[in-house]
């Protein structure tokens, strides 16, 4: 599939610190990618260079195939030439315009004529189930009526790309699945290449295709949803991504079919081989809290699985399963379970194959 | 090695410099240092001025400190000083502690006709000092027509209101509005959420405004004080009016005498007289800051303010409104009241019934008169066209400020300002100076469009903040969405800004042909033969003493000024 948005070491650089370091990073045609990170992780700088909102530093950015910016050839294609949609995470409905000549400005400015411009719009809001909502204006919608306002501007002038900031921050609870749903509906419908950026990992892995993890202006892992949850590259991608225990180890020996590391408490447990790792340097063994199991007693502890007792700190009921925090010898722990042990004291086991040793 | 680390250097400075000029920052910035130059144009001329030893036109003039030290001698101008002192001292006492009083009571307890108190509270804003001090002069003044009735009925008269007490009274009474206003607003900032917790804590409604509302609002009150200093200082009019029949002399009397209606102009004196005014003021700001020290502990963001709840009272609430009441007819409304009565007799005393002296002589001088018809039109022109134009300026500043990047709306933000911190007189002396020094400067010299560059100078920092807080709550995401919609950045700017700024642009026209035509101090040194506007009028006339005419001028200028007052008072 041919690239439609390709960023060439791309650096965004404010007096003192970088907010985007060399990123190069390409989307392709209808695919559908989250950027994810923390604010300030600069993941909306990049969809506001994208968009020609901001200028890098340095670097090169084309889109579609032609250049929409490079620094060493001085090119910097404003945001009114790029053909992008973009929904802002206010939306940023224009409040003196009714939502049909909001859908309709992109068609107006492009010098559409009057009444097929409308017609396009209307067609749109037809399109997108909000056809009734033409004469009203943005103050009397609801929080998701905007948001499909929103989206209907920035498709109306058939844009290549689709950018879309936070948009269901802005939502209540409630609203949001059903706000995901119709992004994911329109993504298919439209066969848009899309770029959300969003901080909620889990909006992320249930939309898109492929998932871009930033930290601090750098890509920390880029992959598709399964496998940023399944298999994070660092220790960080797995606590961002879903939450993560994360036990401090020491890697005792390594061989082809596996390393063996030992936890605080001097349990050994042979994990799957990492070439980078050397015998004696410092890891994260990282596990997710669901596959932390309760056990009886200590008898089940194995070359492949570790037990250790937990002493209960808190309890918390979540509706449809219960996390619990405790204390162990090798640090502390969530467990997320069906049911909370009985006993306050008790022991988990964590098998060999649910663990994921990490450098630090 | 050196070499390279030079060259390093330099292809460095040269991305950055490449970095700059594609940040589209350039325009911006040049338009804020466009705009500095331009606002501090009237100050160049003077201080160049202060350290001649001739004229500026003369070609054998040279830099010498003379001129201070021949005014620091001059007896006129230490005792100028210190009357300066004492009447801007009790003006702002009296300003402020008026002005804070109705902001706590006004703003936040439940008073019987709270709106309408309000408005009239504000509303010596739009009548000129000129008009305030002369309408007091009417009325309480020795030869007054209360102090006259008091002293022939009673046999005791007002206590004299051509001093210096007098004329920090009025001055005082003038700067109610803006201390009034200035408080209220900074009140009105304090989130209602650390009132509340404080009450939750167990503190009083009374304790709860000297322990928490009072303390947060410290910084609003130095910053108030400090604005009312310098306004008053700048106050040109109470001073002529009310204190020269008593030859009590201030900084700005001893200024306008010695260089506007002088015969025998002393260049350099003057020039340093004005040097060492804008001195005080910059020395005033300093002290500001150093008194408010760290800001970050009144920052008060992140709690919302909601619609504060108001203080129930009973029949209290009846005797404060009451006494709002008595205020607002004391100051205002009954000196209106004679002055209106004024313009329409040939004399106004006790002595005569008035019924035997009413006549409409003062208008007809008025508006038989060229040169006075001539000065009402040409007020209306300036404040309109002048107006008009000064508001398209006044909004590409905002856009340059709002619409650019963080450091050139910091930049501007600051510059906007630098008119409060020069007083009017001084920005009327400046250009003064400089269309003698500027070539071709004696045709502009005498020209309205030099009386509206020196107004929009001296009011820009008004008109910047009327328009300033609808950029901001407007948001640049709009516009933006507008540029990845397709449109160029001033069709940006003109489809989506522009009507939703539509209010405050109204608003500030509406500030604009107000202050325009309220304006007389800077216009005192710039107007000629033709380029007359009211308030130059009313100073001749006060001065040749024709203050039938000048009452019946100044109740002219109320009836403009009318309308555009209702429109701001009932947006309130």
């Amino acid at each position: 599939m041919a690239a439609i948005i390709e960023l060439d070491q791309v650096t965004k650089r404010y007096t003192s610190a970088d907010v985007l370091a060399a990123m190069s990073l390409s989307f392709e045609a209808q695919q559908f990618t989250s950027l994810i990170g923390q604010s300030g992780c600069g993941k909306t700088t990049l969809l506001n260079i994208i968009a020609g909102l901001d200028q890098p530093t340095s670097g090169d950015v084309r889109i579609g195939g032609a250049w929409a910016f490079s620094a060493s050839r001085g090119i910097d294609l404003p945001p009114h030439k790029r053909n992008i949609g973009y929904v802002f995470q206010s939306y940023a409905l224009w409040p003196h315009m009714r939502v049909i000549e909001n859908v309709a400005y992109p068609l107006r400015v492009r010098g559409v004529g009057q009444d097929e411009r409308v017609k396009a719009a209307q067609d749109l809001l037809d399109r997108l189930e909000i056809g009734d909502l033409g004469q009203r204006f943005p103050f009397e919608l609801s929080g998701g009526q905007q948001q499909r306002v929103a989206i209907a501007r920035a498709l109306v002038h058939r844009p290549q790309v689709l950018l879309l900031d936070e948009p269901l921050s802005n939502l209540d609870v409630q609203l949001r699945g059903r706000a995901r749903a119709f992004i994911a509906r329109v993504h298919k419908e439209f066969k848009l290449t899309t770029v959300l950026v969003t901080h909620d990992h889990g909006e992320a892995l249930s939309i898109s295709d492929r998932v871009v993890l930033l930290r601090a202006g750098k890509i920390e892992q880029d992959g598709s949803a399964r496998d940023i949850y399944e298999f994070p590259a660092t220790s960080y991608a797995a606590d961002f991504v879903g939450g993560a225990n994360r036990l401090a180890a020491k890697i005792v020996t390594t061989s082809n079919s596996g390393a063996v590391v030992e936890l605080a408490d001097g349990s050994r447990i042979a994990v799957a081989p990492d070439a980078s790792l050397q015998p004696g340097a410092s890891v994260y063994l990282v596990v997710r809290p669901h596959r932390v199991s309760f056990a009886p007693d200590a008898s089940s502890a194995s070359p492949s699985a570790i037990v250790a007792s937990f002493k209960t700190l808190s309890t918390h009921y979540r509706g449809e399963d219960w996390e619990i925090v405790g204390d162990t010898p090798v640090g502390e722990l969530h467990v997320v379970a069906d049911q909370p042990p009985v006993t306050e004291s008790t022991f988990v086991r964590i098998a060999a194959a649910d663990c994921r040793c990490l450098s630090l | 090695m050196n070499s390279s680390v030079a060259t390093q250097d330099r292809s460095a400075f040269s991305s950055f410099v490449a970095a700059f000029w594609r940040s589209k920052a350039l325009p911006g910035w040049m338009f804020a240092i466009g705009l500095a130059a331009f606002l501090l144009l009237p100050v160049a001329p003077i201080v160049y001025q202060a350290f001649l030893s001739r004229p500026l036109y003369d070609p054998a003039a040279a830099l010498t400190l003379g001129n201070f030290a021949r005014l620091l001698s001059d007896a006129d101008f230490g005792l100028a000083l210190i009357n300066t002192a004492l009447f801007a001292g009790l003006a702002t006492l009296i300003a402020i502690v008026l002005g804070l009083a109705f902001s706590l009571l006004l703003e936040r307890v439940e008073l019987p006709f709270r709106r309408t108190l309000r408005l009239l509270v504000i509303t010596p804003l739009f009548v000129s000092p000129l008009i305030m001090a002369l309408a007091w002069s009417v009325l309480y003044s020795p030869g007054g027509y209360l102090a006259m009735f008091l002293r022939m009925n009673f046999g005791f008269g007002l206590p004299n209101l051509n001093s210096l007490g007098g004329m920090g009274v009025i001055a005082g009474v003038v700067q109610v509005p803006v201390a009034y206003l200035f408080l209220a607003t900074a009140a009105s900032n304090i989130p209602d959420v650390f009132e509340r917790s404080a009450r939750a804590s167990g503190a009083g409604r009374f304790q709860v405004v000297w322990t928490i509302v009072l303390p947060l609002l410290r910084p609003a009150l130095i910053s108030c004080v400090l604005l009312n200093v310098m306004l008053v200082v700048d106050l040109l009019a109470v001073p002529l009016i009310i204190g020269e029949p008593a030859r009590v002399l201030v900084l700005s009397t001893f200024l306008y005498t010695k260089g506007a209606i002088s015969v025998q102009m002393d260049y350099g004196i003057i020039a340093a007289a004005a040097v060492i005014m804008i001195a005080i003021v910059q020395a005033l700001i300093l002290l500001q800051s150093r008194f408010i020290g760290d800001r970050r502990k009144y920052v008060t963001v992140g709690a919302r303010s909601s619609a504060k709840t108001l203080l129930r009272t009973g029949w209290v609430g009846w005797i404060v409104s009451g006494l709002i009441a008595v205020y607002i007819a004391i100051t205002l409304i009954v000196p209106l009241v004679f002055l209106i009565l004024r313009s329409f007799t040939g004399i106004l005393t006790p002595l005569l019934p008035i019924a035997d002296v009413l006549t409409l002589e003062n208008y007809k001088t008025i508006l038989g008169t060229e040169q006075y018809v001539r000065s009402i039109t040409n007020s209306i022109l300036i404040s309109s066209v002048g107006g008009a134009t000064a508001v398209a300026f006044t909004f590409i500043a905002a856009v340059f400020a709002y619409r650019s990047t963080p450091g050139v709306r910091t930049a501007i933000e600051q510059v906007a300002v630098i008119p409060r911190a020069i007083p009017g007189l001084v920005v009327g002396l400046g250009f003064f100076y400089g269309m003698i020094l500027l070539p071709g400067g004696g045709y502009l010299k005498q020209t309205l469009l030099i009386l509206f560059i020196a107004f929009l100078i001296r009011n820009f920092p008004s008109g910047f903040g009327a328009i300033a807080p609808s950029f901001i709550q407007v948001g640049e995401e709009l516009d933006r969405a507008a540029r990845i919609s397709g449109a160029r950045r001033w069709r940006a700017i003109i489809d989506i800004t522009l009507p939703l700024t539509r209010g405050a642009l109204l608003s500030c026209f509406v500030l604009y042909f107000v202050y325009f035509l309220k304006e007389y101090s800077s216009a005192a040194f710039l107007f000629g033969p033709g380029s007359e506007v009211i308030g130059t009028t009313m100073l001749q006339l006060n001065f040749s003493g024709f203050l039938g005419s000048l009452a019946a001028l100044a109740c002219i200028e109320l009836v403009i000024l009318l309308p555009f007052a209702a429109v701001i008072l009932g947006r309130r």
